[in-house]
């Protein structure tokens, strides 16, 4: 009898400890960035890298993207702000320089250029522990004309491109 | 006179004694000539406690049930109980809330073997249990592994999934004793696995009435009873 009760709250035990603490693995894939690959301008089809390359923020400039800080690379992964209008459209705006140089007097050299990208939003469960992630559509990338443009050309990897995840380039730049 | 009234009320008393035992004793003979005990029939109803008291101190819970069993031969009872939950779940970035209805039918086996004419079980049985509900997600804020944008989306606005059902299937063991005449404190554990589970689009069921919090990783859930219960004797069966 003394046995079977001991078992019994033994049981009792483990099935209550049993409840998981729902921590959302890195594995899962939730919320994509924005993958986007710099091309040659003529031969559109090739990877072309981009010197002194730096992404920040739009609005605040000490804000940049620590993988892109002054680096050599044919491929930039943009974080898209999740927030939206009424509408269900965002905006995000980045400030990308080639040729990024600091001086010694502090001076800032290279050729910065703007992209707004906007997009439609949707919200797509993924599980208890991650909640709900964002996926984007009918996205619109515009380079903001300036005096010395060093990105040319915009386009989408297909039609109606979408981000719902991060294993394809969605969208390519050439220069 | 004095000493004959005496005599006659005392011999009355005696008699009225002797009957009272010899009831007694006439019982108790033939319960040991046969080694058989008079066995109680009945209906078997109760209502959960744990649920009561969870529902006094959590906020995120209000849920009542209420249980009934029924002897059908000496280890065999026809066992049911339904009861309504209301739950919020609550995560870092999820927020919503389970209300409804369910009913859980099925067989325990009691596995003790009593003392004399005692009817304590420490038994084992399952249930098929049924459940309709609705579900509201109240609040979500989007999931990001990146954090260059902070805070994320937050959507305050409610939404409500109604029509919702789930059946499973239940593994109970459990313990009753009878702590007063005809009064059982009932203990047991629960191991359940989901049958059918008709999610919401885009959502799914966090929490299912009687049937407790559900799994990420799978159809399993867990549950508990603590119930007290009144046995009302219908009629008696040697052994």
């Amino acid at each position: 009898m003394k046995k079977i009760t001991t078992l019994l709250l033994l049981f009792i035990c483990i099935a209550l400890s049993c409840e998981r603490d729902d921590i959302c693995s890195e594995d899962t894939p939730t919320t994509p960035r924005m993958i986007v690959e710099f091309r040659d301008l003529i031969l559109t089809d090739n990877p072309k890298n981009v010197t002194g390359l730096r992404v920040e923020d739009f609005e605040d400039d000490t804000r940049l993207l620590e993988d892109f800080n002054n680096v050599i690379a044919d491929q930039i992964v943009l974080p898209l702000d999740t927030n939206r209008d009424e509408l269900g459209v965002g905006i995000t705006k980045y400030r990308v320089y080639r040729d990024y140089e600091v001086l010694a007097d502090g001076t800032i050299e290279g050729n910065p250029d703007v992209i707004t990208i906007e997009y439609g939003v949707e919200d797509v469960y993924v599980s208890r522990a991650c909640g709900f992630k964002t996926t984007y559509k009918n996205i619109v990338i515009t380079i903001e004309p300036d005096a010395d443009n060093w990105m040319l050309f915009v386009a989408p990897e297909n039609d109606n491109q979408t981000v719902t995840n991060e294993n394809e380039i969605h969208f390519t730049i050439r220069h | 006179m004095k000493y004959t009234l005496q005599y006659v009320t005392s011999c009355f008393l005696f008699l009225c004694c002797l009957f009272v035992g010899a009831q007694e004793q006439e019982e108790d003979i033939k319960n040991i000539d046969s080694i058989k005990y008079v066995q109680k029939y009945g209906l078997r109803i109760g209502t959960d406690f744990s649920k009561l008291v969870r529902t006094a101190v959590d906020k995120e819970y209000s849920g009542f049930e209420i249980s009934g069993d029924f002897r059908l031969t000496k280890k065999l009872f026809a066992a049911a109980e339904i009861g309504n939950e209301e739950k919020t779940t609550t995560t870092d970035f999820l927020s919503a809330t389970a209300n409804g209805s369910y009913i859980k039918l099925g067989i325990d086996y009691n596995m003790y073997k009593n003392w004399l004419d005692m009817s304590n079980m420490i038994y084992s049985g399952f249930r098929l249990g049924y459940s309709t509900f609705s579900q509201t997600r109240n609040s979500f804020t989007v999931f990001s592994q990146d954090q260059f944008f902070e805070p994320q989306f937050t959507n305050t606005e409610s939404k409500e999934f109604n029509g919702l059902s789930a059946a499973w299937l239940e593994f109970i063991i459990g313990i009753k004793a009878e702590i007063f005449n005809n009064f059982f404190i009932t203990l047991n554990a629960q191991l359940k696995g989901t049958i059918s589970n008709n999610k919401p689009e885009n959502f799914e069921n966090l929490y299912i009435p009687g049937f407790n919090k559900t799994n990420d990783s799978g159809s399993f859930g867990v549950g508990y009873g603590y119930t007290f219960s009144y046995f009302i004797p219908i009629f008696k069966k040697k052994e």
